[in-house]
């Protein structure tokens, strides 16, 4: 109590030490001796007040937010993608005998193609600073499935994939940049972290997600005059999520990168807390010389973290690699070699080599300008997000916690891999050349390769269907990744496309899929690209062919008979007529036929056609398509496609379909 | 016509370029971004966790300031999350973080809606800062700052609160009094929950101050915490009304010497509406007096304080803890060999410094846990009840800024005896915290700084062997910064955590009264943490930075080695504000 007193005593007695206190101005008037109100008798005045100032110190609220400073703008873009699609199955796919019915429903009427791709994409970032930025992409759904009330799940607004941070430096030890965040959309050389651009060799006809707009013939004539047409970021890079450091000017002419986070196979869909994180750390550095000469050595690697639970573990990969460019007299040799390895409880550490030698010949040497390639990428050489296919160790693709099954359904196996492709235990070579004859270019290229060592895991053999390749890869009409389909649940789809596992006996021994004999592979592409005139509008002809094998014997051209395990023909020819200004019409055909040979699946009673046992494979897939492409102004299109399809195996029951669909795609870049 | 057209074009074109200008003043952009990866690993003694945890995000907060005329202004910040394990689309995530709008009518009134953060006095609403900091180093610092205030929305001592506030002040053209200010809120708490039969609460305040200069003012202050009885079935309602009353003078303020006197005094009242279990009335108050010398051309500050907190003096919002010991960390909870009796992993100064789990953004009524073996003589703060005695603080800076010195001592008493009614505890707290601008003292361009603190902090009461109350707790921190290349720092730091001795910490029921005491718990301790930080930080620009760390952290518990674990973490922050 008494302390109480004493502090009422102490604050009563506090005012009367403000007579010692000076007024409010030093004009030499009266001392304060208290606060009275009776004592005031000017009038009150409201003070003015101002919301964009700072309150005093002493005012109850703080009104300065998390964020202080604020700009007139930030750089925002992006996109506005309507597509439309509806799917007519006259003939359904049926779904795996043990589920049984038809796979998907015969009429889908749907918005969007199933992946996570923007109704509408915005981009916004900034600058604070000239040498930091932050920006992000932003996604909005609006999938025209009608207001169903205010408890219905909401339209969905999200971050889309990008989200990254930058800051960049400059110091007498070279210009840095450091990204942070991601997905980033990039590349370090094929063995290492990259992924595969081939020799552009594919249809156009159908829409991609992150194809542009403007002008409706540029499409047509860069694929035509370039070779190929325009594609965003995310066309020949990976994904990456982490911290990304770039050296350049940096001293001897070298620079530098360093990558630390994870990719899309070690990341994945998991939450924020991983309790057995999986992660990759990379670098580069690179020695630049003159004339764009360069060598670089270069290393990525992929660890699991090892716990006191899984008895530490040690589950990595590792790649040590140098890539070269050099160029001398218009010959240039580019190419890598290196070292790989794989060690997980399941496997003992290995190392094996991996080579790869591109050898570009001038036309004024040779007659004709050729590109020749030699590869080798050892069994132990291996890796989930290189250049190259991994068919020998499949919890690499897997995940090593989740062997056997397929959780990422990337082929395994016996990839039947066309001109251009690497997969380890692969040893190879390639020829491509191009002629121009009048209006007409013939693109050539044959590619061999052999296993170099015969593994006793999966004696599997896959191929593309790449004939109706998005028509397959949405006939679930589900979220684009399928590991089992049709009838024999022999088909898997991925984004935006499908390919068929063939399982392959050919033991005499065990009559079952134990390997007896390295497989061998062989491809050949020929297309022809052809512009003209007619009624004084453009016209473009492209033709594109593949005839691919893999046999027991080794042969420098794809093998056209029964000897080959699986022989597998895609033919496509497409036709683009520029009719008025803004608008070109288009037709596709394609054609695909697949045939095995009798150590492959064949049929049984029960999967026979009529009960026929014993025939292999023999697939014919068919389509036929027009389309009109409309530029409504110089940043928005209307495209549209009317595709027929059809799919045919001669002796297996219910392994076809048949049907339509149609698209409509409206899209405006802002 | 063609004029007509024309003045038509023209109007058009000068209102078209108004609007573009408008838009672009009126719409203002800024954004806060944050890369942050983590690597967290514990020892290998344990056999039930993983070894290894990992988690990383990146994130981007994108503020919206709108002002559709001179008087209004809306802000928002909207979060755009991804985590780094998630791609294409998994684990993103888009969210509302803040909203407000505010502004001024009639050109004396100021209002904001929404979101705001609300400080008065230690003693009415005060958001205390989290233990075991004592000029912590940047090694530790970033970390705490940039990403678990961030993630709690702590900004100094303010409470971030969903409501509304006004203020204005009134001025005279007397020499007696410069202006009268006038401040008032209302916020809410919580909302009512039918399922766990909890009631909206809400918050409701203000203070009047009077201005007479800036050399003298007297305020007082208001708020209710109380929860609306009606918005549940028991009707039930808990109503914590605090006012105070506070006054600064400075007496002398000349080119050498200052010399100001401040104090506040204030009551309180806990009541349970309806309740009969309850009790009726419990009444509360304090006063604190102090008095602050300024020996100007030697820097230096001094202050002397006395306050008294009675026994039952209950004040939500400056009591309210930002930690909450009772929640469990989000890395390894649990630890040990046996998965049927494992152990309980408490609240660390590792955690303290990386989890934003762990803390606390909501006030509440009822005295929260504490671990005293991180401050045991004033856990809720200046507000702790049952407490009196007098604080020296002293602050020096050398005129050429080479070293700066905090040092503060206390000798604190219980107010009265708890567990032994007849004896009262003793606090005695000394700390000393310190900076020392190395390359001014040698006269060197680039940063070397070294800094550490020290707190040491003793209990004390003589009793038999489960009354008597004897503990000693030392915190320790100090980190070395120098700048090794242009913008480049090289960052070490140590933290370190001793407590040894018994305390029986009290057990409150549900309306605050002690029904116990824990006799276990806090007996016999005798434990240490501490923790080591090594990193390198470069800074683009004075809010951006990317920085790798690495940080031990050890826990020696002697009285129970079972107890005993070490964990470290790696992590990069990459950390962006506008």
């Amino acid at each position: 109590m008494k302390f109480y007193l004493a502090g009422i005593t102490a604050l009563l007695l506090l005012p009367a030490a403000a007579a010692f206190a000076s007024p409010p101005d030093s004009s030499g008037t009266s001392l304060l001796k208290g606060v009275s109100l009776k004592k005031i008798k000017s009038p009150f005045t409201f003070m003015q007040s101002s919301s964009t100032v700072k309150l005093q110190e002493k005012e109850v609220n703080d009104p300065v937010g998390i964020i202080q400073r604020f700009m007139s703008g930030l750089n925002a873009g992006g996109y506005y993608r309507a597509y439309l699609w509806g799917r007519t199955l006259t003939n359904d796919y049926t779904n795996p005998a043990s589920i049984g019915g038809a796979l998907g429903t015969h009429k889908v009427l749907s918005m969007g193609d199933g992946n996570y791709d923007p109704v509408m994409l915005l981009y916004v970032g900034g600058a604070p600073t000239v040498n930091t930025s932050i920006g992000s992409e932003l996604i909005l759904l609006n999938p025209y499935t009608a207001y169903n009330g205010p408890t219905a799940p909401p339209r969905e607004f999200n971050t889309y994939f990008n989200m990254v941070l930058r800051g960049n430096t400059t110091t007498k030890f070279g210009n840095f940049n450091v990204v942070a965040g991601g997905i980033q959309w990039t590349q370090l050389s094929p063995f290492t972290f990259g992924t595969n651009i081939g020799y552009q060799r594919y249809s156009i006809w159908e829409r991609r997600p992150w194809d542009p707009v403007g002008n409706v013939t540029t499409r047509y004539a860069s694929y035509y005059y370039n070779g190929t047409i325009n594609q965003d970021a995310r066309f020949g890079t990976r994904a990456f999520k982490g911290f990304i450091v770039n050296g350049y000017d940096m001293p001897f002419k070298t620079s530098l990168d360093f990558f630390y986070g994870k990719t899309d196979i070690n990341g994945g869909f998991d939450r924020e807390v991983i309790v057995r994180p999986k992660s990759n750390v990379g670098g580069k550095i690179t020695k630049n010389f003159k004339n764009n000469n360069r060598i670089s050595l270069n290393t990525f690697n992929s660890f699991v973290r090892t716990d006191s639970i899984n008895s530490h573990i040690n589950v990595q990969w590792n790649v040590f690699t140098s890539e070269y460019n050099f160029n001398f007299k218009e010959f240039n040799l580019n190419g890598e070699v290196g070292v790989g390895g794989y060690a997980s409880p399941n496997y003992k550490r290995s190392w094996g080599p991996g080579v790869l030698v591109n050898l570009i010949t001038p036309k004024k040497y040779t007659g004709l300008p050729f590109s020749l390639r030699y590869f080798q990428i050892d069994k132990s050489f291996t890796s989930n997000v290189a250049q190259f296919s991994n068919t020998s160790i499949q919890e690499v693709t897997s995940g090593f916690l989740s062997k056997g099954t397929q959780q990422v359904l990337a082929p395994f196996g016996g990839n039947m891999t066309g001109v251009g492709d690497l997969a380890n235990n692969r040893r190879g070579g390639a020829i491509n050349t191009e002629v121009k004859v009048w209006k007409f270019k013939f693109i050539g290229g044959l590619q061999m390769e052999s296993e170099m060592d015969l593994l006793g895991n999966k004696n599997i053999i896959t191929y593309s269907h790449r004939i109706n390749s998005l028509t397959w890869s949405r006939l679930p009409q589900v979220f684009p990744y399928n590991n089992a389909m049709g009838p024999n649940g022999r088909v898997k789809t991925i984004y935006r496309g499908a390919y068929e596992t063939v399982g392959v006996f050919d033991n005499p021994n065990t009559g079952d899929t134990t390997p007896v004999s390295r497989k061998h592979y062989a491809s050949l592409d020929f297309q022809i690209k052809f512009k003209s005139k007619l009624f004084d509008r453009d016209i473009y002809f492209y033709n594109l062919n593949t005839v691919m094998s893999v046999q027991n014997k080794f042969s420098p051209v794809p093998v056209f008979s029964n000897k080959a395990y699986i022989n597998a023909h895609y033919h496509e020819g497409e036709l683009y007529y520029h009719l008025v200004r803004n608008l070109i019409i288009s037709f596709y055909g394609g054609l695909e036929y697949v045939k095995g040979n009798k150590y492959t699946d064949t049929t049984t009673a029960a999967t026979g056609v009529n009960g026929i046992t014993g025939k292999a494979r023999d697939q014919i897939g068919k389509a036929f398509g027009v389309g009109l492409d409309f530029t409504l102004s110089s940043n928005t299109a209307l495209y549209l496609r009317q595709r027929w399809f059809s799919f045919n195996d001669k002796y297996f029951k219910d392994e076809n379909f048949k049907g339509n669909e149609a698209t409509i795609e409206f899209k405006i870049f802002f | 016509m063609k004029k007509a057209i024309s003045v038509i074009t023209i109007c058009l074109a000068v209102l078209s370029s108004y609007t573009a200008k408008a838009q672009g003043d009126n719409i203002k952009f800024g954004a806060y971004g944050r890369a942050l990866q983590q690597t967290n690993r514990l020892d290998k003694k344990d056999t039930l966790n993983p070894d290894l945890t990992s988690q990383g995000h990146v994130l981007m907060d994108l503020g919206i300031k709108i002002n559709p005329d001179k008087k209004t202004e809306i802000q928002s910040i909207l979060r755009l999350k991804s985590d780094l394990g998630g791609f294409y689309g998994g684990s993103n995530i888009a969210e509302l973080r803040q909203l407000f709008v505010k502004g001024i009518i009639g050109d004396f009134l100021s209002y904001q809606v929404g979101d705001i953060y609300l400080k008065m006095t230690p003693y009415t609403m005060y958001n205390s800062g989290s233990e075991l900091s004592i000029s912590e180093a940047t090694v530790f610092k970033d970390l705490r700052n940039d990403y678990v205030y961030y993630e709690n929305r702590n900004k100094g001592n303010s409470w971030w609160q969903q409501g509304a506030h006004t203020n204005f002040a009134i001025g005279t053209k007397s020499r007696y009094l410069e202006k009268i200010k006038f401040d008032g809120f209302f916020v809410r708490n919580r909302t009512a929950d039918f399922f766990t039969q909890t009631p909206s609460t809400f918050h409701a305040g203000g203070r009047v101050m009077f201005v007479q200069s800036s050399r003298f003012n007297l305020g007082a202050n208001y708020l209710n915490l109380y929860d609306a009885g009606a918005t549940h079935l028991s009707k039930f309602s808990t109503r914590n009304p605090v006012h105070s009353y506070e006054t600064e003078v400075i007496v002398l303020d000349n080119d050498n010497l200052g010399l100001n006197i401040n104090g506040e005094l204030g009551f309180s009242q806990l009541n349970f509406v309806k309740d009969t279990m309850a009790p009726k009335h419990v009444n509360g108050n304090f006063w604190d007096a102090g008095v602050t010398a300024k020996v100007k051309p030697a820097n230096l500050k001094v202050k002397l304080s006395y306050s008294y907190v009675s026994p039952r003096f209950y004040s939500s919002a400056a009591q309210t803890k930002r930690i909450n010991y009772l929640n469990t960390p989000s890395i390894f909870p649990v630890y040990g060999n046996d998965p049927f009796n494992p152990i309980n992993r408490n609240i660390t100064a590792f955690d303290i410094v990386r989890d934003p789990t762990i803390y606390n953004v909501g006030i509440t009524p009822l005295l929260m846990a504490y671990n005293p073996s991180y401050g045991n003589a004033q856990p809720y703060g200046k507000a702790t009840p049952n407490r009196m005695g007098t604080t020296l603080d002293l602050n020096y800076t050398d005129s050429l800024q080479i070293l700066s010195v905090d040092a503060s001592g206390s000798y604190l008493k219980e107010v009265q005896g708890i567990d032994v009614t007849n004896k009262t505890r003793s606090f005695m707290i000394a700390s000393l915290a310190a900076n020392l601008n190395i390359n001014k003292l040698i006269n060197f361009k680039k940063k070397i700084l070294l800094h550490g603190g020290m707190k040491f902090e003793h209990t004390g009461r003589s009793g038999d062997s489960t009354l008597n109350i004897n503990l000693t707790n030392q915190i320790y921190d100090g980190g070395f910064e120098i700048e090794a290349l242009k913008k480049l720092d090289l960052l070490v730091g140590i933290k370190a955590v001793n407590s040894k001795g018994s305390e029986n910490v009290v057990i409150r029921d549900q309306y605050n009264e002690i029904i116990g005491y824990n006799t276990t718990s806090f007996r016999n301790m005798n434990f240490q943490q501490l923790m080591l930080g090594y990193g390198a930080k470069y800074r683009f620009s004075t809010a951006t930075y990317i920085t790798v760390q690495y940080h031990t952290f050890n826990l020696t518990d002697k009285s129970v080695p079972a107890r005993t674990f070490n964990m470290n973490q790696f992590y990069i922050l990459f950390n962006m504000n506008f």
